[in-house]
């Protein structure tokens, strides 16, 4: 059972700490974990703040979200095999990520909030984040590839002919 | 970025961009030969021109891909760095009598997870290839476009279909046409007298 006015500290890795409300927690499977962990009664209050591994600037991007987010059913639905679409990402998040896009760090901030999703076990936004990052890959050249996933290319240029030639049926 | 992560997105890129993927560097090469593809809803394999075929899987579209001998080891080895399992909603095949490329599609399809094949048949030859397939598949559902009429003990031994339709100008007599109504979900006769 899930008491929406309830309030949870939450401390970051790098020291602050954030107080939110029970029903924005209640989308992260970590921290609904250590809130059970730590309860003391029925009500369900944790002894102490929950330490997550997750800074103050990314945290806040989660809790952004989460706000956003605090009234989806739960528990997540989780995705058939049937669903591959990645062009079904919300309006709101489309701006909330798009927000990103004027800063110089756009892909940390991302790379950041898709860290953090995965740490705090936040299906919806691991989800949503997994379709951006999927929707920038799609249809770009390998060189653009490597910069959206700040990937170092370690293949001789053997190596490269090679799997050239083995892709080279399908690619033509 | 975490690895559950990691393959998730591998479950949206398209077969392109997964040949794009394999040539940025080592961990993706290694990841896209290890990862799932995902849902496509439909494939279909086709050999309208003598000694080549035409693939088409999702959005992607392969065609004139010669079934010489010496090249399809390369391509399953082709498929299998592409991904590790993939998942196809409806597959169709119209595949000639060429018994090589038969076992390639065997080959290429082995062990892929298939919701419904599908089959166009002209030839007894062909409807033995399509059996063939499907007994690598009992749990798949089976379709049937069947272009021929069989004699009725073999109409009789097909495994049930979601719809098996045979397109033929002849006749069959009332009574196979009841057990075939009996046999299979969807039954469409075309032109087929029924006597």
């Amino acid at each position: 059972r899930i008491y929406p006015l309830m309030r949870v500290t939450l401390t970051t890795s790098d020291g602050a700490s954030v107080t939110v409300s029970r029903q924005l927690t209640k989308h992260s499977g970590f921290i609904e974990k250590a809130i059970t962990d730590m309860a003391v009664d029925d009500n369900a209050v944790p002894l102490s703040a929950v330490a997550v591994d997750v800074d103050d600037a990314t945290l806040k991007l989660v809790i952004e979200w989460l706000t956003e987010h605090r009234d989806d059913a739960l528990p997540y639905p989780e995705k058939t095999d049937e669903e591959r679409r990645a062009d079904d990402i919300p309006a709101w998040d489309q701006a909330f990520v798009q927000k990103w896009d004027t800063k110089e760090d756009q892909q940390q901030t991302l790379y950041a909030v898709i860290t953090a999703a995965d740490k705090l076990d936040i299906k919806g936004l691991l989800d949503m984040t997994c379709k951006t990052l999927a929707n920038k890959i799609n249809g770009k050249t390998v060189e653009e590839m490597r910069e959206i996933l700040q990937l170092e290319c370690d293949f001789t240029e053997e190596e490269l002919a090679e799997i050239r030639k083995e892709n080279a049926w399908c690619e033509n | 970025l975490p690895d559950v992560f990691l393959r998730k997105l591998m479950r949206n890129m398209e077969v392109k961009d997964r040949l794009s993927l394999r040539l940025t560097c080592r961990a993706f090469e290694n990841l896209v030969a290890n990862s799932h593809a995902g849902h496509f809803e439909g494939a279909f394999i086709s050999s309208f021109t003598p000694d080549k075929f035409n693939l088409v899987l999702g959005n992607e579209s392969f065609y004139g891909i010669e079934w010489s001998n010496e090249d399809l080891e390369l391509r399953l080895h082709l498929m299998n760095r592409l991904f590790s399992g993939i998942s196809i909603g409806e597959f169709d095949f119209n595949i000639d009598d060429d018994f090589t490329a038969v076992c390639f599609v065997r080959d290429l399809i082995s062990s892929r997870l298939i919701g419904i094949l599908g089959f166009r048949v002209d030839s007894e030859c062909q409807l033995n290839n399509s059996l063939l397939i499907m007994s690598d598949f009992p749990n798949s559902s089976y379709t049937m476009d069947l272009c021929f009429l069989p004699e009725t003990e073999r109409c009789l031994s097909l495994p049930p279909m979601e719809e098996l339709c045979i397109f033929t100008r002849s006749k069959i007599s009332s009574e196979l046409f009841i057990k075939l109504l009996d046999i299979h979900k969807n039954l469409d006769l075309g032109d087929l007298i029924v006597h």
